[in-house]
Protein backbone atom coordinates (compact mmCIF):
# COMPACT_ATOMS: atom_id res chain seq x y z
CA UNK A 1 0.00 0.00 0.00
CA UNK A 2 1.48 3.35 -1.00
CA UNK A 3 1.93 6.15 1.53
CA UNK A 4 1.17 9.73 0.61
CA UNK A 5 2.53 12.94 1.99
CA UNK A 6 3.42 16.48 1.06
CA UNK A 7 6.65 18.24 0.22
CA UNK A 8 7.59 21.88 -0.17
CA UNK A 9 10.38 22.50 -2.62
CA UNK A 10 12.32 25.71 -2.23
CA UNK A 11 13.93 27.01 -5.42
CA UNK A 12 16.51 29.77 -5.66
CA UNK A 13 16.64 32.65 -8.11
CA UNK A 14 18.10 30.43 -10.84
CA UNK A 15 15.15 28.02 -10.58
CA UNK A 16 17.18 25.17 -9.09
CA UNK A 17 15.88 23.39 -6.02
CA UNK A 18 17.76 24.39 -2.88
CA UNK A 19 16.03 22.28 -0.28
CA UNK A 20 12.73 20.55 0.31
CA UNK A 21 10.69 19.99 3.44
CA UNK A 22 8.40 17.02 3.90
CA UNK A 23 5.10 16.98 5.75
CA UNK A 24 2.55 14.35 6.52
CA UNK A 25 -0.32 16.79 6.88
CA UNK A 26 -1.39 19.30 4.29
CA UNK A 27 -2.11 22.12 6.72
CA UNK A 28 1.47 21.93 8.05
CA UNK A 29 2.74 22.44 4.52
CA UNK A 30 0.38 25.36 3.98
CA UNK A 31 1.43 27.10 7.20
CA UNK A 32 5.14 26.78 6.41
CA UNK A 33 4.45 27.71 2.79
CA UNK A 34 2.76 30.94 3.82
CA UNK A 35 5.32 31.73 6.53
CA UNK A 36 8.36 31.25 4.29
CA UNK A 37 6.62 32.94 1.39
CA UNK A 38 6.05 36.16 3.28
CA UNK A 39 9.46 36.05 5.02
CA UNK A 40 11.25 35.85 1.68
CA UNK A 41 9.40 38.77 0.17
CA UNK A 42 12.01 41.38 1.01
CA UNK A 43 11.73 44.77 -0.68
CA UNK A 44 9.02 43.53 -3.02
CA UNK A 45 11.43 41.17 -4.78
CA UNK A 46 10.77 37.45 -4.59
CA UNK A 47 14.05 35.67 -3.96
CA UNK A 48 12.74 32.14 -3.56
CA UNK A 49 10.03 30.12 -5.18
CA UNK A 50 8.03 27.60 -3.18
CA UNK A 51 6.57 24.65 -5.01
CA UNK A 52 4.24 22.28 -3.17
CA UNK A 53 4.33 18.65 -4.30
CA UNK A 54 2.51 15.46 -3.60
CA UNK A 55 4.73 12.66 -2.28
CA UNK A 56 4.08 9.02 -2.94
CA UNK A 57 6.12 6.36 -1.10
CA UNK A 58 8.58 9.00 0.12
CA UNK A 59 9.36 10.27 -3.39
CA UNK A 60 8.49 13.56 -5.01
CA UNK A 61 5.95 13.26 -7.76
CA UNK A 62 7.57 13.37 -11.17
CA UNK A 63 4.88 15.64 -12.51
CA UNK A 64 4.72 19.20 -11.39
CA UNK A 65 1.57 19.29 -9.32
CA UNK A 66 -0.28 21.97 -7.49
CA UNK A 67 -2.81 21.58 -4.79
CA UNK A 68 -5.87 23.80 -5.17
CA UNK A 69 -5.09 25.66 -1.95
CA UNK A 70 -1.90 26.89 -3.56
CA UNK A 71 -4.04 28.92 -5.93
CA UNK A 72 -4.51 31.44 -3.17
CA UNK A 73 -0.85 31.81 -2.37
CA UNK A 74 0.87 34.80 -4.00
CA UNK A 75 3.99 32.84 -4.92
CA UNK A 76 2.04 30.01 -6.43
CA UNK A 77 0.17 32.42 -8.64
CA UNK A 78 3.46 33.09 -10.38
CA UNK A 79 3.92 29.51 -11.42
CA UNK A 80 0.39 28.15 -11.73
CA UNK A 81 -0.31 27.29 -15.37
CA UNK A 82 -2.40 30.11 -16.73
CA UNK A 83 -4.54 27.57 -18.53
CA UNK A 84 -6.07 26.45 -15.22
CA UNK A 85 -7.79 29.80 -14.83
CA UNK A 86 -9.58 29.40 -18.16
CA UNK A 87 -11.98 26.54 -17.29
CA UNK A 88 -12.46 27.75 -13.71
CA UNK A 89 -13.36 31.30 -14.70
CA UNK A 90 -15.44 30.15 -17.66
CA UNK A 91 -17.44 27.92 -15.34
CA UNK A 92 -17.91 30.84 -12.93
CA UNK A 93 -18.99 33.03 -15.80
CA UNK A 94 -21.26 30.84 -17.94
CA UNK A 95 -22.34 28.15 -15.53
CA UNK A 96 -22.91 30.35 -12.49
CA UNK A 97 -23.41 34.08 -13.15
CA UNK A 98 -25.04 33.73 -16.57
CA UNK A 99 -27.57 31.05 -15.44
CA UNK A 100 -28.29 33.23 -12.41
CA UNK A 101 -28.90 36.01 -14.87
CA UNK A 102 -31.35 34.08 -17.06
CA UNK A 103 -33.15 32.70 -14.04
CA UNK A 104 -33.78 36.29 -12.92
CA UNK A 105 -35.22 37.05 -16.33
CA UNK A 106 -37.49 34.01 -16.02
CA UNK A 107 -38.66 35.18 -12.60
CA UNK A 108 -39.26 38.64 -14.02
CA UNK A 109 -41.46 37.10 -16.67
CA UNK A 110 -43.85 35.89 -13.97
CA UNK A 111 -44.52 39.27 -12.39
CA UNK A 112 -46.33 42.32 -13.68
CA UNK A 113 -45.35 44.60 -10.76
CA UNK A 114 -43.19 47.29 -12.28
CA UNK A 115 -40.92 47.90 -9.28
CA UNK A 116 -40.10 44.18 -9.03
CA UNK A 117 -39.47 43.99 -12.74
CA UNK A 118 -37.03 46.91 -12.53
CA UNK A 119 -35.09 45.33 -9.63
CA UNK A 120 -34.96 41.95 -11.37
CA UNK A 121 -33.75 43.61 -14.56
CA UNK A 122 -30.98 45.39 -12.67
CA UNK A 123 -29.98 42.18 -10.90
CA UNK A 124 -29.91 40.49 -14.32
CA UNK A 125 -27.58 43.23 -15.58
CA UNK A 126 -25.41 43.02 -12.46
CA UNK A 127 -25.00 39.24 -12.68
CA UNK A 128 -24.21 39.54 -16.38
CA UNK A 129 -21.62 42.15 -15.46
CA UNK A 130 -19.86 39.67 -13.17
CA UNK A 131 -20.21 36.99 -15.85
CA UNK A 132 -18.54 39.28 -18.36
CA UNK A 133 -15.72 40.15 -15.93
CA UNK A 134 -14.97 36.43 -15.31
CA UNK A 135 -15.30 35.78 -19.02
CA UNK A 136 -12.81 38.53 -19.89
CA UNK A 137 -10.29 37.19 -17.37
CA UNK A 138 -10.79 33.64 -18.69
CA UNK A 139 -10.21 34.79 -22.26
CA UNK A 140 -7.15 36.76 -21.16
CA UNK A 141 -5.67 33.75 -19.38
CA UNK A 142 -6.05 31.41 -22.36
CA UNK A 143 -4.76 34.07 -24.73
CA UNK A 144 -1.61 34.72 -22.70
CA UNK A 145 -1.14 30.99 -22.11
CA UNK A 146 -1.23 30.28 -25.86
CA UNK A 147 1.01 33.22 -26.61
CA UNK A 148 3.59 31.90 -24.14
CA UNK A 149 3.52 28.46 -25.74
CA UNK A 150 3.49 30.06 -29.21
CA UNK A 151 0.37 28.13 -30.16
CA UNK A 152 -1.98 29.28 -32.86
CA UNK A 153 -5.37 30.70 -31.95
CA UNK A 154 -8.81 29.63 -33.26
CA UNK A 155 -7.75 26.21 -34.50
CA UNK A 156 -10.29 23.99 -32.73
CA UNK A 157 -14.11 23.83 -32.85
CA UNK A 158 -14.08 24.91 -29.20
CA UNK A 159 -12.17 28.10 -29.88
CA UNK A 160 -14.30 28.87 -32.95
CA UNK A 161 -17.44 28.49 -30.84
CA UNK A 162 -15.87 30.71 -28.20
CA UNK A 163 -15.09 33.34 -30.81
CA UNK A 164 -18.70 33.30 -32.01
CA UNK A 165 -19.86 33.75 -28.41
CA UNK A 166 -17.59 36.77 -28.19
CA UNK A 167 -19.15 38.32 -31.29
CA UNK A 168 -22.67 37.55 -30.06
CA UNK A 169 -22.18 38.95 -26.56
CA UNK A 170 -20.59 42.12 -27.85
CA UNK A 171 -23.41 42.47 -30.40
CA UNK A 172 -25.96 41.92 -27.66
CA UNK A 173 -24.52 44.78 -25.61
CA UNK A 174 -24.07 47.01 -28.63
CA UNK A 175 -27.66 46.48 -29.75
CA UNK A 176 -28.86 48.35 -26.66
CA UNK A 177 -26.96 51.43 -27.77
CA UNK A 178 -29.20 52.05 -30.74
CA UNK A 179 -32.46 53.94 -30.53
CA UNK A 180 -31.79 55.11 -26.99
CA UNK A 181 -34.47 57.47 -25.66
CA UNK A 182 -34.33 60.55 -23.49
CA UNK A 183 -35.39 59.60 -19.94
CA UNK A 184 -37.65 62.61 -19.52
CA UNK A 185 -39.05 63.45 -22.93
CA UNK A 186 -38.97 59.82 -24.16
CA UNK A 187 -37.73 61.10 -27.49
CA UNK A 188 -35.24 59.08 -29.44
CA UNK A 189 -31.70 60.31 -29.01
CA UNK A 190 -29.66 60.02 -32.18
CA UNK A 191 -25.98 60.47 -32.74
CA UNK A 192 -26.46 64.22 -32.48
CA UNK A 193 -28.09 63.92 -29.05
CA UNK A 194 -26.57 65.30 -25.90
CA UNK A 195 -24.99 61.99 -24.91
CA UNK A 196 -23.04 60.03 -27.44
CA UNK A 197 -23.62 56.68 -25.77
CA UNK A 198 -22.64 54.89 -28.93
CA UNK A 199 -19.08 55.94 -28.37
CA UNK A 200 -18.98 54.68 -24.79
CA UNK A 201 -20.38 51.17 -24.71
CA UNK A 202 -18.34 50.30 -21.64
CA UNK A 203 -20.53 52.67 -19.71
CA UNK A 204 -23.17 49.97 -19.70
CA UNK A 205 -20.83 47.60 -17.93
CA UNK A 206 -19.93 50.25 -15.40
CA UNK A 207 -23.44 51.15 -14.45
CA UNK A 208 -25.40 47.94 -15.01
CA UNK A 209 -28.45 50.09 -15.14
CA UNK A 210 -31.40 50.73 -17.36
CA UNK A 211 -30.26 54.26 -17.87
CA UNK A 212 -27.14 56.32 -17.47
CA UNK A 213 -26.54 59.45 -15.47
CA UNK A 214 -23.72 60.82 -17.53
CA UNK A 215 -24.64 64.39 -16.79
CA UNK A 216 -24.30 63.88 -13.03
CA UNK A 217 -21.36 61.49 -12.95
CA UNK A 218 -19.16 62.60 -15.82
CA UNK A 219 -20.11 66.17 -16.65
CA UNK A 220 -16.60 67.06 -17.73
CA UNK A 221 -16.32 64.09 -20.04
CA UNK A 222 -19.74 64.18 -21.62
CA UNK A 223 -20.42 67.89 -21.41
CA UNK A 224 -22.65 69.84 -19.07
CA UNK A 225 -25.52 69.72 -21.53
CA UNK A 226 -25.57 65.94 -21.73
CA UNK A 227 -28.88 64.23 -21.20
CA UNK A 228 -29.99 61.27 -19.15
CA UNK A 229 -30.90 58.50 -21.57
CA UNK A 230 -32.43 55.07 -21.34
CA UNK A 231 -30.56 52.30 -23.10
CA UNK A 232 -32.60 50.19 -25.42
CA UNK A 233 -32.47 46.98 -23.40
CA UNK A 234 -35.97 46.04 -24.47
CA UNK A 235 -34.98 45.77 -28.11
CA UNK A 236 -35.79 42.46 -29.72
CA UNK A 237 -32.27 42.33 -31.12
CA UNK A 238 -30.78 42.38 -27.61
CA UNK A 239 -33.11 39.64 -26.41
CA UNK A 240 -32.73 37.38 -29.43
CA UNK A 241 -28.97 37.73 -29.67
CA UNK A 242 -28.81 36.99 -25.93
CA UNK A 243 -30.72 33.75 -26.46
CA UNK A 244 -28.50 32.66 -29.34
CA UNK A 245 -25.41 33.57 -27.30
CA UNK A 246 -26.74 31.50 -24.41
CA UNK A 247 -27.05 28.44 -26.65
CA UNK A 248 -23.64 29.08 -28.17
CA UNK A 249 -21.97 29.25 -24.74
CA UNK A 250 -23.45 25.83 -24.01
CA UNK A 251 -22.03 24.47 -27.25
CA UNK A 252 -18.66 26.13 -26.61
CA UNK A 253 -18.36 24.61 -23.12
CA UNK A 254 -19.52 21.23 -24.40
CA UNK A 255 -16.94 21.19 -27.17
CA UNK A 256 -14.38 22.22 -24.53
CA UNK A 257 -15.20 19.02 -22.65
CA UNK A 258 -14.01 17.05 -25.67
CA UNK A 259 -10.66 18.82 -26.02
CA UNK A 260 -7.44 17.37 -24.63
CA UNK A 261 -8.11 19.09 -21.29
CA UNK A 262 -11.61 17.57 -21.13
CA UNK A 263 -10.37 14.10 -22.02
CA UNK A 264 -7.69 14.14 -19.32
CA UNK A 265 -9.89 15.71 -16.65
CA UNK A 266 -12.93 13.52 -17.39
CA UNK A 267 -11.58 10.25 -18.66
CA UNK A 268 -14.98 8.58 -18.92
CA UNK A 269 -16.67 9.58 -22.17
CA UNK A 270 -20.14 9.04 -20.68
CA UNK A 271 -19.41 11.63 -17.99
CA UNK A 272 -18.35 14.15 -20.63
CA UNK A 273 -21.48 13.48 -22.66
CA UNK A 274 -23.66 13.73 -19.55
CA UNK A 275 -22.09 17.04 -18.57
CA UNK A 276 -22.52 18.40 -22.08
CA UNK A 277 -26.22 17.47 -22.00
CA UNK A 278 -26.63 19.02 -18.53
CA UNK A 279 -25.29 22.26 -19.97
CA UNK A 280 -26.87 22.38 -23.43
CA UNK A 281 -30.37 21.10 -22.70
CA UNK A 282 -31.27 23.66 -19.98
CA UNK A 283 -29.95 26.49 -22.11
CA UNK A 284 -31.95 25.40 -25.15
CA UNK A 285 -35.10 25.05 -23.07
CA UNK A 286 -34.54 28.43 -21.44
CA UNK A 287 -33.95 30.12 -24.78
CA UNK A 288 -37.29 28.77 -26.04
CA UNK A 289 -39.04 29.21 -22.70
CA UNK A 290 -38.14 32.87 -22.29
CA UNK A 291 -39.40 33.53 -25.79
CA UNK A 292 -42.81 31.97 -25.18
CA UNK A 293 -43.18 33.43 -21.69
CA UNK A 294 -42.34 36.90 -22.92
CA UNK A 295 -44.88 36.58 -25.70
CA UNK A 296 -47.58 35.59 -23.21
CA UNK A 297 -46.79 38.41 -20.80
CA UNK A 298 -46.71 40.99 -23.54
CA UNK A 299 -50.25 40.07 -24.49
CA UNK A 300 -51.37 40.40 -20.87
CA UNK A 301 -49.76 43.79 -20.44
CA UNK A 302 -51.44 45.02 -23.56
CA UNK A 303 -54.80 43.71 -22.37
CA UNK A 304 -54.38 45.56 -19.09
CA UNK B 1 -43.31 23.65 -22.37
CA UNK B 2 -43.65 27.32 -21.55
CA UNK B 3 -45.74 26.74 -18.45
CA UNK B 4 -43.75 23.93 -16.88
CA UNK B 5 -42.09 24.90 -13.56
CA UNK B 6 -38.74 23.81 -14.88
CA UNK B 7 -36.55 26.75 -13.87
CA UNK B 8 -35.17 25.35 -10.56
CA UNK B 9 -34.47 21.99 -12.19
CA UNK B 10 -32.66 23.58 -15.11
CA UNK B 11 -30.74 25.85 -12.80
CA UNK B 12 -29.71 22.93 -10.60
CA UNK B 13 -28.56 20.95 -13.63
CA UNK B 14 -26.44 23.84 -14.88
CA UNK B 15 -25.00 24.72 -11.46
CA UNK B 16 -24.35 21.04 -10.78
CA UNK B 17 -22.49 20.58 -14.05
CA UNK B 18 -20.48 23.76 -13.37
CA UNK B 19 -19.62 22.73 -9.82
CA UNK B 20 -18.53 19.29 -10.98
CA UNK B 21 -16.32 20.70 -13.74
CA UNK B 22 -14.73 23.21 -11.33
CA UNK B 23 -14.18 20.48 -8.72
CA UNK B 24 -12.55 18.12 -11.20
CA UNK B 25 -10.37 20.93 -12.55
CA UNK B 26 -9.14 21.73 -9.05
CA UNK B 27 -8.56 18.08 -8.37
CA UNK B 28 -6.62 17.64 -11.60
CA UNK B 29 -4.34 20.48 -10.54
CA UNK B 30 -3.24 18.81 -7.35
CA UNK B 31 -4.32 15.26 -6.97
CA UNK B 32 -3.35 13.32 -10.06
CA UNK B 33 -0.56 11.52 -8.29
CA UNK B 34 -3.13 9.76 -6.15
CA UNK B 35 -4.10 7.69 -9.17
CA UNK B 36 -0.53 6.60 -9.86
Amino acid sequence: MSTCGWALEVCGGNGEAVVHFTFTKLHDLLLIHLFLGYCSQGGGKVEFLFLPHRMVDGKLSTDFQFHPYSLFHPHSLKTLPLFAYHPILMVASWLFFAPLSWSLILVRGRTLVKSKRVILTQLHAASMFFAVVCWGLALGSIFVHKQKLEKEHFQSPHSMMGASVFVLIVSSYMSALYNVVDSKSKEKVGTRGGVSTRRFPLLILCFCSQHTYTNRCFPYIYGLNSRQVNFNWTSKIHKNIGKVALCMTGLAISTGLFTRWGKTTFEDKNIRTGLALCIIVPQLIVALDVMTRSAGKEDKRKAK
Amino acid sequence: MARLPVTPVLLLLTFGAGAYIAFETFKALGGKTLKE
